[in-house]
């Protein structure tokens, strides 16, 4: 067979240079880049924050969980002060009451004993 | 030399050749391309996953220091006003104090000095009259008397109303009413607060250490109070030698004033000795904490 005609020669040759110049892994490429660039950025942000924590002196794993325990602890606390202190404050009031009500009468009775 | 045509052939194939090579070269880079970006991508997407992560544990710790501060300067708020009102609690504590020991004080001076006293014709309330009635001696049941007819004890509920009163004796007397106030004031004022923790033990120290001190407070007052009456009296005893006038009365009282300021000295004492106990317990559960 004898292959006389030029342009299929022309045809071959231009899909060999299409397949040369197309950039599509260039672009996937670049996009992984951009991936990379893009997780260096979140890392940098994830540090920040672990320095953050750190600076609290608590560790970031359980720092939740011990700070709910703690606020539980101090709720609990005042819960049971502020009873403490409605219970006391009643006392306070019924004592000073009582004082007041005692008084003139050991007065009266002083002052009786004095003639 | 080739033919023409053998020449074409020949480049034909090698053009394949090098079509083929260079289309399976820029498959292979087009799959290593598309095998990193996935890699990348899924990196990229756990690595957002765990900063998400992160910040939402960022978030909560900061809304428990949020709330760990709100409830910290909450505790100093209600700490001060425990201090206030346990501030109010011993005043009223020793007003309490005050008043009974006064008052104590005072029953006992009147009954001390009630023996020899001379109290008339005295009309009991069952209608009997005691003439010449002298007090012999007080008793928890009754009056002993001396009187025209003899000897006799008399009942509390049968004396006249202006003796109970005098000597502070039956159910409307003073003293066992301002006592009973006072126990009670005590008692209840000490918040009983069930918990288990050793802070709680801790509390518990505090409190007695609190009680403590505001009964020192009052017996101080009151051992000062009857340490002035002595000095008082041996000044009126002088006073009384000087104008050669009877002191017997006199020294009677101040033995018995003396000697209750010696059972209050006493106690003083005592408080002291159990405050500095409770102190050394409290420290001990402290440094246990």
């Amino acid at each position: 067979m004898v292959i006389k005609t030029p342009p299929f020669i022309y045809m071959v040759l231009s899909s060999v240079l299409f397949l040369c110049s197309c950039d599509k892994p260039k672009l996937l490429m670049a996009e992984k880049d951009q991936a990379e660039s893009e997780i260096k950025r979140l890392l940098d942000e994830a540090k920040t924050l672990d320095g953050k924590f750190f600076s609290l002196g608590i560790d970031a794993a359980t720092a939740s969980m011990k700070l709910q325990m703690q606020n539980r602890d101090l709720a609990h606390k005042n819960t049971l002060l502020e009873q403490e202190l409605a219970t006391l404050s009643k006392k306070c009031t019924e004592g000073e009451e009582m004082v007041k009500s005692l008084l003139p009468r050991l007065e009266s009775y002083k002052a009786k004993l004095a003639r | 030399m080739f033919e023409e045509s053998k020449v074409w052939l020949f480049t034909f194939i090698f053009a394949a050749l090098i079509g083929i090579g260079y289309g399976s070269f820029y498959l292979t880079t087009v799959d290593e391309a598309n095998l990193a970006l996935q890699e990348s991508k899924s990196k990229l997407a756990s690595t957002h996953e765990a900063l998400a992560y992160k910040k939402k544990m960022w978030a909560d710790v900061e809304a428990h220091v949020v709330k760990n501060r709100e409830l910290s300067e909450q505790n100093g708020i209600l700490l001060k006003a425990k201090d206030v009102l346990d501030t109010r609690y011993r005043k009223v504590a020793s007003d309490f104090n005050y008043s009974v020991e006064s008052m104590k004080s005072a029953v006992d001076k009147t009954r001390g000095g009630a023996p020899g006293t001379e109290l008339g014709d005295i009309m009991l309330t069952n209608g009997k009259m005691l003439r010449g009635a002298k007090i012999r001696k007080i008793d928890p049941s009754g009056l002993s008397l001396i009187h025209a007819d003899g000897i006799g004890l008399v009942s509390i509920d049968l004396l006249p109303a202006e003796i109970k009163e005098r000597y502070d004796l039956g159910p409307s007397a003073l003293l066992p009413e301002m006592e009973l106030a006072r126990a009670t004031f005590l008692e209840k004022a000490v918040v009983e607060v069930v918990d288990d923790s050793r802070s709680s033990e801790i509390s518990a120290v505090k409190k007695r250490i609190s009680t403590l001190e505001i009964q020192m407070e009052s017996s101080t007052k009151h051992k000062e109070k009857l340490e002035k009456e002595v000095k008082d009296l041996e000044d009126q005893i002088k006073a009384a030698e000087a104008k050669r006038a009877p002191t017997q009365s006199l020294r009677t009282m101040k033995d018995v004033v003396d000697g209750n300021a010696g059972m209050a000295r006493n106690e003083l004492k005592v408080q002291k000795l159990e405050i500095e106990k409770m102190k050394a317990e409290l420290e001990l559960l402290q440094r246990k904490k």
